[in-house]
């Protein structure tokens, strides 16, 4: 296979003899990655935002609130186009073109893909700057398992506003033993589940059409077995599959679906369907996002006290925590990256990032605001986590088409119990063998 | 001889009438035809141009690096069965579906003929696609969810035994195929009965008199004599029936990935050209399944024009 | 069913009297089931059909009064009481009103502007005896198989490099929304031809022959002649560009990123995703019914001219 760049394909386009205005500029832009830009004019600065969050999401009165200040405070304007989730697509190619924001959310998940495209200001300066009002720098605001968890491996790539993880969600009004006394091995777990069903309740909810959560049980029982990095080295070489944690993990998973801890028919769901019928006393758990309790919020039941445990441990295992930091990017190529960074700052100050945690119900990023207590047992278990990884272990972030096109696909089938353990794993090697084949 | 010469000058006139008005259109050919063209050639042409130069590449999008690998992206679409499977799912949908659909407006057009409220029963049925499809498929999710509205009204029935998962992965395509069959039929509906109003009522009163059954004269009158549109919504429904999207997106809500047993072809090449939800595009493989796609429609609708064109019935 | 059997005397033609006696005894046994069972079976089921119809149209409404928990709890109860703050959220969250002037604009020129584009090609297509025509012909089929995500990447470049060249070299302004008005028109062009040449070919060339013979010129005969006959079928071919281009979302969310700018399917996938993640489900309802009610008011308003509008697109 010869490497070619498409500036040559386009070349040959062009002399092919298709030269209209259109196809030259098109050209010229597939030849080299931006040249820079020089649209801009440089009159008041105005930063640009382009936000994943939609209007009327606690997070995006977070932003309006913040923005305003800063306006207040400096007379630099804002202006935010709020897009929702949709808007990385969108955000690549405007970053690719030259006509991208100056700011944008990024997170742990993509931070490694926006870096290798040479879209994020490298933000290592911010750590030194001082956080307006509060005094000390916006480094001291942040943990380093945080700083790490929002860098590239040449810096920081944002900066972190809050941090997600995943657990085992329940009612604490319902079960308060369980706040002191969480099942501490996978064995506890499999008996309360057990106990639970004797007395003709729904042990598990699950919105079984979301692949990304049906993954949780096998990411988590990973973590457990293999340790950081067991997930992401399934996509790079088949072989792996053959270590006999991927086998365990895929066991733990389908002995929850043999055991019929789940509700009836929790693949069919139109989600949010299972985590609004958890919020409402149907089902016991529910694995999933730290996001959950801010998402069930007012859906809750009354009296409804929503709490997590972290995942039991098995024989042996690992004590690893998934820790996905997300937040707020400078574009690289942005003109005015000297008042988006000055911007950055100003947010990083505590009255802000405590909003995170008492607005929207995450885990803010900086060291001094508490956490919702829902994520409390969550929390102390990042806080003392030895070993951690980012999200799903960062294999979508290393692997994406082998992600979306084998291993998702595949648990979905384990999840839903259309093929056993046995199966998964033989299968697994044999369509991850076939995809490195291919691509 | 005056007598037999008198028609001669007519006929040869009009013959050149006829001669000097096909030269007309032919003159105005391109003059009528060319912003058309033209627009098109610019809006949709030259950019598949670049797709298909796309497709010999391999490339993650703005800020990569873009590696010629020749034909690679096709062989491995053949022997990817995720491919394998969205492609099946665009046959099953366009053929078992276009089966339903055509079934559907065919026996709508046999029993809305002189049936009271065939007006409004034919604009009721239109309604769907007149609806946003995020806005059916968010509706319909609600009513297939497991403690949703089907669900129920089989418990209340007593057909438990008919629960069904229906938005499961091994489910959700035949709720897809009917939805897109409930949502879409009004409109081919409308455009068959385009031909089908047409025909004279005398006809089918012939028809009665000589003792035809209606299935009869169906067959002998309504499909005949609506050919012409008959074959123009065959050949529009081939063409958007390979390139259905939306209406699997919409069933899937805009939390998940459809599962790979409901994906389409044109899902797929969404997929990879968006990356899906962790957003890492892969737009060489996205643009050989637009390419894939593109070889497979055209194929269809030249042998379907082949099938279907047929002399004209006339009337007079 | 007893209005079938009645002749309308006016129309009877005498000599079908004498074949209908001598048929009528061969045919009489397959009578009562082709007459009979088969339309009152497929009126039975086109009426459910419209029954699931208008009951999905009510349902979406009364869901839009209920809270989020009532719609999951209780999918075909009534709302406790009526929640109207649904609406003000909807209505203050999605940005409708703007999206909705954007929506018509766009729609209304880009509809129009393909149709007046569409006929005049179409027309010269369907009757030019030129071998061109043909070619052109298959050009246009060709341009309709091709899907329109196989060139989002390079329309996305080419949007951004108009933009630019329209700020930096022609205007000193440019809008998105003009690129995305000629990109649905260049993507509806070969749906319009193709359809209006189905509509051309079908009207009769004696048409155009008298008034070429009075001296007027092709163009002129098409605008004053054919254009007027033909107007129903042009008519449906708006309708259906319209429909289509009303409830389009993919163009609009690759080509416009500011939601300022974007219509109203996007609005509604933007309040969809808000409303999922706040569960605030009465509410995605409640904007529903804002986009949909409407609509469904107009077309019931309009509908019998839409429907005749498409109904009467050949003309003979």
């Amino acid at each position: 296979m010869s490497a070619r760049t498409l500036g040559r394909a386009a070349h040959v386009v062009l002399t092919a003899g298709l030269v209209t205005a259109m196809v030259a500029a098109c050209g010229t832009q597939f030849q080299e990655d931006e040249t820079g830009d020089d649209a801009a004019t440089a009159q008041d600065v105005t930063l640009t935002y382009w936000s994943a969050w939609n209007i009327g999401e606690p997070q995006q009165e977070i932003f309006e609130r913040l923005a305003a200040d800063y306006t207040d405070e400096t007379g630099i304007e804002i202006d935010v186009r709020y897009l929702g989730r949709d808007v990385t697509t969108n955000l690549i190619n405007a970053l690719g073109t030259g006509t991208g924001p100056d700011l944008f959310d990024a997170g742990t998940r993509n931070i490694l893909d926006l870096h290798e495209r040479g879209f994020v200001a490298n933000l290592d300066g911010l750590l030194d700057q001082e956080v307006p009002g509060d005094g000390g720098t916006v480094g001291e605001t942040l943990a380093p398992s945080i700083v790490a968890a929002g860098s590239s491996e040449d810096g920081l790539a944002i900066l972190p506003t809050y941090i997600t993880s995943s657990g085992i969600w329940f009612n604490a009004a319902r079960f308060p033993e369980l706040q002191e006394q969480p099942p501490a091995t996978w064995e506890d777990f499999i008996a309360l589940l057990d106990e639970l069903k004797a007395n003709g309740e729904v042990p598990l909810g699950a919105d079984g059409s979301v692949s990304g959560y049906n993954m949780f049980w096998f990411l988590q029982a990973m973590m457990r077995n293999g340790g950081p990095g067991s997930l992401r080295a399934l996509g790079e070489d088949a072989e792996n599959w053959n270590s006999d944690h991927v086998l365990a993990s895929a066991q733990m998973v389908q002995q929850l679906v043999d055991g019929g801890y789940f509700q009836q028919d929790y693949m069919g769901t139109q989600f949010p369907a299972a985590q609004v019928a958890w919020a409402n006393d149907e089902y016991a758990f529910m694995l999933n996002g730290s996001y959950m309790g801010g998402e069930t919020a007012e859906l809750q039941a009354e009296g409804f006290e929503a709490s997590t445990f972290v995942f039991p441990m098995v024989d042996g295992g690992y004590p690893t925590i998934d820790v996905t930091a997300s937040g707020l990017a400078v574009n690289a190529a942005s003109e005015n990256s000297e008042a988006a960074t000055d911007f950055l700052a100003f947010a990083a100050q505590e009255e802000y990032q405590a909003l995170y945690s008492t607005e929207a119900g995450f885990m803010a990023a900086h060291t001094a605001v508490e956490v919702p207590p829902a994520l409390g047992p969550l929390a102390e278990a990042i806080a003392a986590a030895e070993v951690t990884t980012g999200s799903n272990d960062l294999a979508p972030a290393t692997n994406p088409g082998w992600w979306s096109d084998v291993m998702n696909p595949l648990d979905d089938a384990l999840f839903s119990g259309s093929i056993s353990a046995e199966e998964f794993v033989a299968q697994g090697y044999e369509q991850t063998a076939t995809y490195l084949e291919n691509n | 001889m005056t007598e037999t010469l008198t028609p001669r000058p007519a006929s040869v006139s009009s013959r050149r009438a006829i001669r000097r008005r096909r030269r007309g259109v032919d003159r105005i050919l391109v003059v009528f035809a060319a912003p058309a063209i033209v627009l098109m050639t610019v809006v949709l042409l030259v950019p598949s141009v670049f797709t298909v130069i796309i497709s010999l590449t391999k490339w993650r999008g703005f800020g990569t690096d873009v590696a010629w690998v020749g034909l690679r992206n096709y062989v491995s679409l053949w022997q990817s069965e995720i491919f394998r499977t969205a492609m099946l799912n665009t046959l099953i949908l366009v053929f078992v579906g276009g089966a339903m659909i055509f079934a559907v407006v065919f026996f709508m057009l046999i029993g809305l003929r002189h049936m009271r409220g065939a007006g409004f029963a034919r604009s009721v049925v239109f309604v769907p696609m007149i609806i946003s499809p995020i806005a059916i498929g968010a509706a319909l999710g609600f009513l297939l969810n497991p403690n949703g509205g089907v669900n129920a009204i089989l418990a209340a029935i007593n057909l438990e035994g008919l629960r069904q998962a229906w938005l499961a992965p091994d489910f959700v395509f035949r709720m897809i195929v009917l939805g897109l069959v409930w949502s879409v039929s009004g409109y081919y509906l409308a455009i068959v009965a385009t031909g089908a109003d047409q025909i004279p009522i005398d006809l089918y009163e012939e028809a009665d008199l000589a003792g035809a059954s209606k299935w009869q004269q169906f067959w002998l009158v309504t499909l005949p004599l609506s050919w012409e549109s008959t074959s123009v919504a065959v050949v529009l429904w081939l063409i958007s029936g390979m390139k259905t999207f939306e209406i699997v997106i919409a069933f899937i809500g805009t939390q998940g990935t459809p599962p790979v047993q409901a994906r389409t072809a044109a899902v797929q090449q969404f997929l990879a050209t968006t990356g899906g939800p962790d957003g890492t595009p892969q737009l060489g493989q996205a643009s050989a399944i637009g390419i894939a796609i593109f070889a497979l429609t055209s194929v269809f609708v030249i042998l379907a024009r082949r099938i279907l064109s047929r002399d004209r019935v006339e009337l007079s | 069913m007893t209005t079938t059997v009645t002749p309308s005397p006016g129309r009877t033609r005498a000599n079908a009297a004498g074949p209908a006696e001598q048929r009528g005894g061969r045919t009489r046994g397959s009578k009562p089931i082709g007459n009979h069972v088969i339309p009152t079976f497929v009126r039975v089921m086109l009426w459910l059909w419209v029954a699931f119809n208008l009951f999905m149209a009510i349902w979406v409404g009364i869901s839009s009064l209920k809270t989020g928990r009532e719609i999951f709890n209780s999918p075909f109860g009534l709302p406790s009481t009526p929640v109207w703050e649904n609406f003000v959220s909807a209505w203050s969250v999605s940005g409708f009103g703007g999206a909705a002037v954007n929506s018509f604009t766009i729609v209304a020129v880009s509809g129009v502007a393909t149709v007046a584009l569409a006929a005049p090609a179409a027309y010269v297509i369907s009757r030019s005896s030129r071998r061109l025509a043909r070619g052109l012909n298959t050009y246009v089929a060709l341009c309709l198989a091709l899907p329109v995500q196989a060139i989002l990447v390079p329309l996305f470049v080419a949007r951004t490099e108009v933009h630019r060249f329209a700020v930096e070299f022609l205007f000193g302004w440019w809008d998105d929304r003009l690129t995305l008005v000629f990109v649905y028109i260049a993507v509806s062009l070969p749906f319009s031809v193709f359809l209006l040449t189905a509509a051309f070919a079908s009207l009769p060339v004696s048409l155009t022959e008298a008034a070429e013979l009075d001296g007027a010129s092709p163009a002129r005969a098409f605008w004053s002649v054919v254009v007027p006959v033909a107007w129903p079928g042009i008519k449906s071919a708006l309708v259906l560009n319209l429909l289509n281009m009303w409830s389009e979302t993919l163009l609009v969310l690759v080509l416009l990123d500011d939601p300022a700018l974007q219509t109203l399917p996007a609005a509604l996938l933007r309040l969809y995703g808000t409303m999922q993640y706040n569960a605030n489900w009465g509410g995605l309802f409640a904007g529903i019914v804002i986009l949909v009610y409407p609509m469904i008011v107009l077309y019931l308003w309009a509908g019998s001219r839409i429907m005749e509008g498409m109904t009467a697109g050949a003309v003979k």
